[in-house]
């Protein structure tokens, strides 16, 4: 299947427990003051939907790995999953998304978070492979004090298309929330970008940031970026960026006089683009698995 | 060892190089000299095989080798070493990384096996040294927040590390105070030996004060319109370019 994993390939999680399933759904709950590890694997080879939900009580740290691999060499598949996650007060969530599909799946991955008072979010997803995936992601934060990071990484080649919508809602003050989106699109494929951030009139002390960064690898790759900032309230701080462009023809070159090949000089300089992105993750298990699935992506 | 005939150079359709003839010998020192836009930047690219610019006629073949056939990685894998005039920021990308790419892509290219590991930490280490490379840039990606006279020090230091057959060093005096230039030149004239060559790309005669060339070629207009010694340098330190550029147009126009 796809980049060769199997259920064996969880052995790569050593740190965190591994529930592994083919096409259930998942439902997991983090009672007050506990935590839960898990890793969750989704195979899909068929049409289905799906209902996941991840309920973390107040006081509650947990870690979570999802990784969705869907497609079927022969049919067309399409994948409907929708996630909820609320995350009590007090507490910590850090999860992390890897998805990888064949060539003829579509998935559209839905997933609405809601963030109690002092709590910390860290969710990453990483988009490698499949014929179109979306990701639409709806935050609320509902209680004062806490944070989200969100880093994505996005790498989209021949015939593939990844949209990734976030929508941000500072409903109340004191909140923080750093976006970076990067993308690496190769051949024909297209990366879409969507981010939205709405900051209330009563949400003072609002401090967002929201960036997306594409590199197209040919004159056939094509990234869009629509960032989007809706701020009712007026002592915050939210900024926000969009770049695109091509890999830097200079540093090719001078890496290439040094006797780089050209394919490993554009490596070194995508691993570096993307790498800073999941060198940011904290569960070093999850970190190493993404870090290896980058590299066959790359080569 | 290195043969240029009748090298004709362009970018975007305008001509730079007009026919440069060239017969570097191993073990010597060559300075090209001349004034802004001779196309002395053009000859450095171009020798190590930058595809903005277009070859529409001539050779560089180096110990019989056709160079023009070989891609910029190849020409480094077969001894050319290129010392930019302004080295490249590469984010994300640490100087050992990048060496230790460098050093085994080249190997590859000879059928070798990759560099162990504790040799590549020694050699590293003993070439950092040899440029004086402050300890604090250890861990930073290649030139970036570097300061122009580092910048030109990891050039240095590149060429010792990659031991070419033939180091072109592309302006490398320009923008240094006096201490660099002097780590600079020391640099090359340690690694000065009976197998190599150096050509030494500069405006002015400074940087010869401390390397001194066998053969001092000047350049304008994208030809070498005289070619003399050591002393060929001072005599244009004292009186400039002018007469020389006077007679070049008088004779091609």
């Amino acid at each position: 299947m796809l980049f060769g994993l199997r259920k064996d390939d969880f052995l790569a999680f050593p740190n965190h427990i591994i529930t592994q399933t083919s096409e259930d759904d998942f439902h997991f709950s983090a009672g007050e003051g506990d935590g839960i590890t898990r890793a969750y694997l989704n195979l899909t080879t068929h049409n289905v939907s799906r209902n996941n939900s991840l309920h973390l009580a107040n006081n509650s740290h947990s870690q979570f790995a999802y990784i969705m691999l869907y497609g079927d060499d022969n049919n067309v598949i399409n994948q409907n999953v929708d996630t909820e996650i609320v995350v009590g007060d007090d507490s910590s969530l850090e999860l992390n998304v890897f998805c990888a599909g064949t060539e003829n799946a579509d998935t559209t991955h839905n997933v609405n978070v809601k963030i109690g008072k002092n709590s910390d979010v860290k969710m990453s997803f990483a988009v490698l492979a499949g014929k179109s995936f979306k990701t639409k992601i709806n935050v609320d934060f509902n209680g004062e004090n806490s944070s989200l990071s969100l880093p994505v990484i996005l790498m989209p080649s021949k015939d593939e298309s990844f949209d990734f919508q976030t929508i941000v809602n500072h409903n109340v003050g004191c909140c923080n929330s750093k976006q970076i989106v990067r993308s690496v699109v190769a051949d024909n494929g297209v990366s879409d970008f969507y981010g939205l951030v709405k900051v209330a009139q009563n949400a003072q002390k609002t401090e967002t940031e929201q960036v997306n960064n594409n590199i197209l690898l040919s004159d056939e790759s094509r990234a869009l970026s629509k960032p989007q900032l809706e701020i009712y309230a007026d002592d915050v701080k939210c900024s926000h960026g969009s770049t695109t462009g091509m890999l830097d023809k200079e540093a090719l070159f001078y890496m290439r006089s040094r006797g780089i090949s050209e394919k490993t000089a554009q490596n070194l300089l995508l691993d570096a683009f993307v790498g800073e992105i999941a060198d940011s993750i904290e569960a070093e298990d999850y970190r190493n698995y993404l870090k290896g699935q980058i590299a066959v992506k790359l080569s | 060892m290195l043969e240029i005939k009748n090298l004709h150079a362009s970018i975007d359709g305008k001509e730079i190089l007009k026919g440069i003839n060239l017969n570097i010998e191993k073990g010597k020192v060559y300075a090209i000299m001349g004034p802004n836009g001779s196309g002395k930047s053009t000859l450095a690219s171009v020798l190590a095989g930058n595809e903005i610019f277009e070859v529409t006629n001539g050779s560089i073949t180096l110990d019989g080798k056709d160079l023009l056939q070989l891609k910029p990685e190849e020409r480094a894998a077969e001894g050319v070493f290129l010392a930019f005039q302004y080295p490249v920021e590469i984010p994300g990308v640490s100087i050992n990384n990048f060496m230790k790419a460098a050093i085994n892509e080249q190997r590859k290219y000879h059928g070798l096996e990759p560099m162990p590991a504790p040799e590549f930490l020694k050699l590293i280490k003993e070439k950092k040294e040899f440029v004086a490379l402050d300890k604090k840039l250890d861990g930073r990606s290649v030139n970036q927040g570097f300061s122009g006279g580092e910048k030109k020090k990891l050039e240095v230091f590149q060429m010792a590390v990659l031991n070419p057959k033939i180091a072109v060093l592309d302006e490398t005096d320009s923008g240094l105070d006096i201490d660099a230039l002097r780590i600079v030149a020391e640099g090359v004239n340690k690694l000065r030996n009976s197998e190599n060559s150096f050509i030494i790309i500069t405006h002015y005669q400074r940087l010869l004060d401390y390397i001194e060339p066998d053969v001092v070629h000047v350049l304008y207009n994208g030809r070498i319109i005289k070619t003399g010694d050591k002393n060929l340098a001072l005599e244009l330190e004292k009186s400039g370019y002018d007469e020389l550029k006077k007679q070049a147009d008088e004779l091609y126009n």
